[in-house]
């Protein structure tokens, strides 16, 4: 991995040397998945949010005015890409296959289910992964750009587009919950 | 401070450095003080630890983004290009075809007013004013002559006791007419003996009017004998 600023490769880029986004994309992808699947909680979604993302970002790259940070731009681009696949999501869940009674549940095991690749993965880690994945979307997504992405409370603002008041609040009220949730599972 | 406690949202901005120095301390020499805002204090701490540890769970996404990602950039490029440049240069093609269509079929309308002719929407009187060729069949009826026309892919325009008007590309003429004069002998049989031209009154085929183009279409009048 090159060690060249973002703004120098994104200077490469626009300049014609498109092959010096790929840079970007290595730092990046790591981060940008790991939002979209804490966000969407779903590996192929998260997959294509990522791929997405960065398709999007390259074809709008020459938008960016560099007034904020380039993270702080690519996170909001993935936030807005997460809510609308949730949205999409939502519109097809409609959609339910009827199942009799005596037909049960099948359950189809998903291999990739942890995607972790640290497979012992602590349990209480665990707990709190999903404990996370189980807040409400305004929550979760500030939580995760907070203590996990650690994103200033101004870059959060701008990430969303809400002010800041807002992610004060979202921070408060999503950590209280959490730590409710915590404590319900004996873990604090 | 609540009920002389200090509420959740200040532990919150405690534990992110949002407050000021003298906020800070303030609530800092409470919590020192005051066990359960300490033991409340704590269990934030270690929350927020357990979950910024989640930050160092690396996953196993199939990798290898960059490349894919670039190559569909690079798809994409191309095709926005294809949609931008090529669509209006294939239309604009597509139009010049039409155009000079049209001006050649007007052409070949206005020099050889007896020639060629694609338009169907002429009467049957022009139909019979404009043929190009005129040939004698040997035929019992006149259904087997639209039968054998139909079989050769030629249009028939016009059917009578008498005539069928048709009219097929070049070279399908060319072939149902050799075939006349050969293995079909029933057909067109008359042809070299009562085939005549239109106007000239010779007995000798005349030459299609126009036949740089073997594509083009002709038209003909077969009489029954």
């Amino acid at each position: 991995m090159t060690n060249k600023s973002d703004s120098k490769i994104i200077e490469e880029f626009l300049g014609g040397n498109e092959q010096a986004f790929a840079h970007l994309i290595e730092r990046y992808q790591e981060k940008v998945f790991r939002y979209a699947y804490a966000s969407l909680g779903d590996y192929d979604d998260a997959e294509d949010v990522v791929q997405e993302v960065f398709i999007i970002v390259m074809e709008s790259l020459h938008k960016f005015r560099g007034e904020s940070k380039f993270s702080t731009w690519l996170y909001s681009v993935t936030a807005n890409h997460c809510k609308n696949k949730k949205k999409k999501r939502r519109r097809f869940q409609n959609i339910s296959l009827v199942r009799s009674k005596e037909e049960g549940e099948i359950a189809i095991p998903d291999k990739r289910q942890n995607v972790e690749k640290n497979a012992i993965l602590d349990d209480s880690l665990q707990i709190v992964k999903d404990e996370i994945s189980q807040l409400p979307g305004d929550y979760k997504e500030v939580l995760i750009l907070r203590d996990i992405e650690e994103l200033t409370y101004d870059e959060i603002a701008s990430t969303l587009n809400i002010t800041l008041s807002n992610v004060k609040v979202r921070i408060h009220r999503g950590r209280e919950m959490l730590k409710r949730r915590l404590s319900h599972r004996g873990l604090l | 401070m609540n009920n002389n406690h200090i509420h959740f949202n200040t532990l919150s901005d405690l534990y992110d450095k949002e407050l000021s120095q003298s906020e800070r301390e303030q609530v800092l020499r409470h919590i020192s003080e005051c066990p359960s805002c300490r033991r409340e204090y704590n269990a934030l701490h270690h929350m927020l630890d357990s979950v910024s540890l989640l930050k160092t769970v690396s996953y196993t996404h199939s990798g290898m983004y960059a490349q894919k990602i670039m190559s569909t950039y690079k798809r994409r490029k191309i095709y926005k290009k294809v949609k931008v440049y090529m669509l209006p240069a294939l239309a604009a093609s597509f139009v010049f075809v039409i155009f000079a269509s049209i001006i050649e079929f007007d052409g070949m309308q206005s020099t050889h007013p007896g020639g060629l002719l694609t338009s169907e929407r002429q009467t049957t009187r022009d139909l019979e004013n404009t043929v190009s060729e005129e040939h004698t069949v040997n035929m019992e009826n006149m259904d087997q002559v639209v039968q054998m026309l139909q079989k050769n892919n030629a249009r028939v325009l016009h059917v009578s006791d008498n005539f069928v008007i048709g009219e097929a590309p070049y070279h399908v003429y060319r072939t149902m007419k050799a075939r006349g004069a050969s293995d079909e002998s029933r057909f067109f049989l008359t042809q070299r003996r009562g085939l005549r031209s239109v106007g000239s009154g010779s007995g000798r085929v005349q030459r299609p009017p126009v036949m740089r183009d073997q594509r083009k279409i002709i038209r003909f009048k077969i009489y029954n004998k």
